[in-house]
């Protein structure tokens, strides 16, 4: 993170007018109009780039140390053991009554009900098995490990390693520095079936993904170092960051030859990768 | 008895994709409802909580769960629902107290807590700045930065307007910034000494 302030020159009367959306710039809270606005400030503006590095240094801490935590697993059996209980315990319903609280309970698998618990679990384990082996081929992972709706687009996706040749935000395109575009690595990777890794141009990062049809979402991302990369006078940082926004905010993509499309919803993320190797 | 076990049988399909959300998500929830409570053990029940909701809601077919390819909607669920159930959670510790977005007075005695400041570690200092968020706050920020939704999708699941949602962040992350900064210093003071 880079914290200079304490460091002159300081801010001037612009800044203090930017300085509200300067702290939004990188939430996608603000209009392109608004963003192009303090876009141009910071390009000149020494004082309000080191505060956007202090911002995006508090974004990248936050995904690293924020992101996940360690805890028991919750499986299958657990959820269906505790939709067990009464109907009237439903959460969906009873969250619409802001009213009403309901404690926060914990309900383990008692002895006397694992039998005709034990049956329904075990036939529904039988029938994922049965279901992931007609789809999966030879080394196929089984056993209670996730199963994706289309393991065909999965499997396209599945051990391979991407380099980012464009990334366009609200129809800008970000500049990439040359030698130091970030990369994309699709798992799996440490018994995370759906993980992802790779270097934003400076940091390692990691983190999961779902695929669903051709919907593909990223999450828990989180950066293995924090270093501040600087090549030939380049911070790599704002790179960087635009990089991982724009990975958070994927819902979609196209796989064509050697040529990976990742974009958002809305379309104005749009991240091009070429195949390596 | 019989037709009761019948309608609570689990549709192989649903009992499969189930899994895959159960595997793909309980690590970001329990991130998220963490970042919220503050207690990893709460967290987790939140979560377990969440998914027994969203199994009943899959059991009834209801929405996201009816469109198996429904990633994004599944996911927005997911969340939303540990949201609120984390607000329950606190509220029922009383800890969960609506404030106004005007008053902003608050942001320099977070900056100011001296236990934030001392801990060393960068992990800590930011749980500890959270945690002495609004739990409305901390959710918009971990929401935003972490897992990546937009203003408009946190305003629909901590049903405020994403005006309020935009300037709840922006406040929030003024005093996270801050307190990120003199936990820094203090590390790079720390260091210093020796």
């Amino acid at each position: 993170m880079h914290d200079s302030s304490s460091v002159s020159p300081g801010p001037t009367p612009l800044c203090l007018h930017y300085r509200p959306q300067l702290t939004l710039l990188r939430t996608r809270a603000l209009s392109p109009r608004e963003a192009a606005a303090v876009n141009e400030h910071i390009a000149s503006c020494s004082w309000c780039q080191r505060e956007l590095a202090a911002y995006d240094a508090l974004d990248a801490a936050a995904r690293q140390h924020l992101a996940s935590t360690t805890f028991v697993p919750l499986t299958l059996e657990d959820i269906m053991h505790t939709t067990e209980a009464p109907p009237d315990a439903n959460m969906a319903s009873t969250l619409e009554t802001s009213g009403k609280v309901r404690p926060v309970l914990r309900r383990r698998p008692r002895l006397a009900t694992l039998g005709p618990l034990a049956a329904v679990v075990a036939l529904v384990l039988l029938a994922s098995v049965i279901f992931a082996g007609h789809r999966l081929g030879p080394g196929g992972s089984l056993g209670g490990k996730p199963t994706p709706p289309s393991l065909t687009q999965t499997a396209s996706l599945t051990h391979t390693t991407w380099t980012l040749t464009r990334l366009m935000v609200a129809g800008h395109e970000q500049p990439l520095v040359p030698g130091h575009a970030p990369t994309l690595h699709f798992g799996p990777f440490n018994g995370q079936i759906y993980g992802i890794r790779g270097t934003g141009g400076c940091n390692g990062y990691g983190g999961t993904y779902a695929l669903a049809g051709n919907t593909l979402h990223v999450s828990s991302l989180y950066y293995q170092t924090q270093r501040a990369c600087e090549v030939g006078g380049v911070l790599l940082t704002p790179q960087e960051s635009a990089y991982i926004q724009a990975l958070l905010r994927v819902t979609g993509y196209h796989l064509d030859g050697n040529t990976l499309t990742l974009t958002s919803a809305d379309g104005s993320v749009q991240l091009t990768f070429r195949a390596n190797g | 008895m019989g037709e009761t076990k019948r309608s609570s049988m689990p549709d192989p399909a649903l009992g499969a994709r189930f899994t895959r959300l159960l595997d793909t998500y309980q690590a970001p929830l329990v991130a998220f409802a963490f970042g919220m409570v503050g207690e990893r053990e709460l967290a987790r029940d939140i979560v377990q909580e969440t998914f027994v909701a969203a199994w009943r809601a899959a059991m009834r077919r209801d929405a996201p769960f009816r469109d198996p390819c429904d990633e994004e909607g599944t996911r927005r669920w997911l969340f939303a629902v540990t949201y609120r159930q984390a607000a329950l959670a606190l509220r029922r510790q009383r800890r969960f107290v609506w404030r106004s977005l005007d008053h902003d007075g608050a942001d320099e005695t977070l900056v100011a807590t001296p236990d934030i400041a001392e801990r060393v570690a960068e992990a800590d200092a930011l749980r500890s700045a959270l945690n002495s968020l609004n739990p409305v706050d901390a959710a918009c920020f971990l929401l935003q930065a972490v897992h990546g939704f937009s203003t408009e999708e946190i305003a629909a699941m901590v049903h405020v307007r994403s005006g309020a949602v935009r300037k709840r962040l922006s406040r929030t992350r003024k005093r996270l910034r801050t307190a990120y900064a003199m936990q820094l210093t203090n590390a790079t003071t720390t260091t210093e000494e020796y």
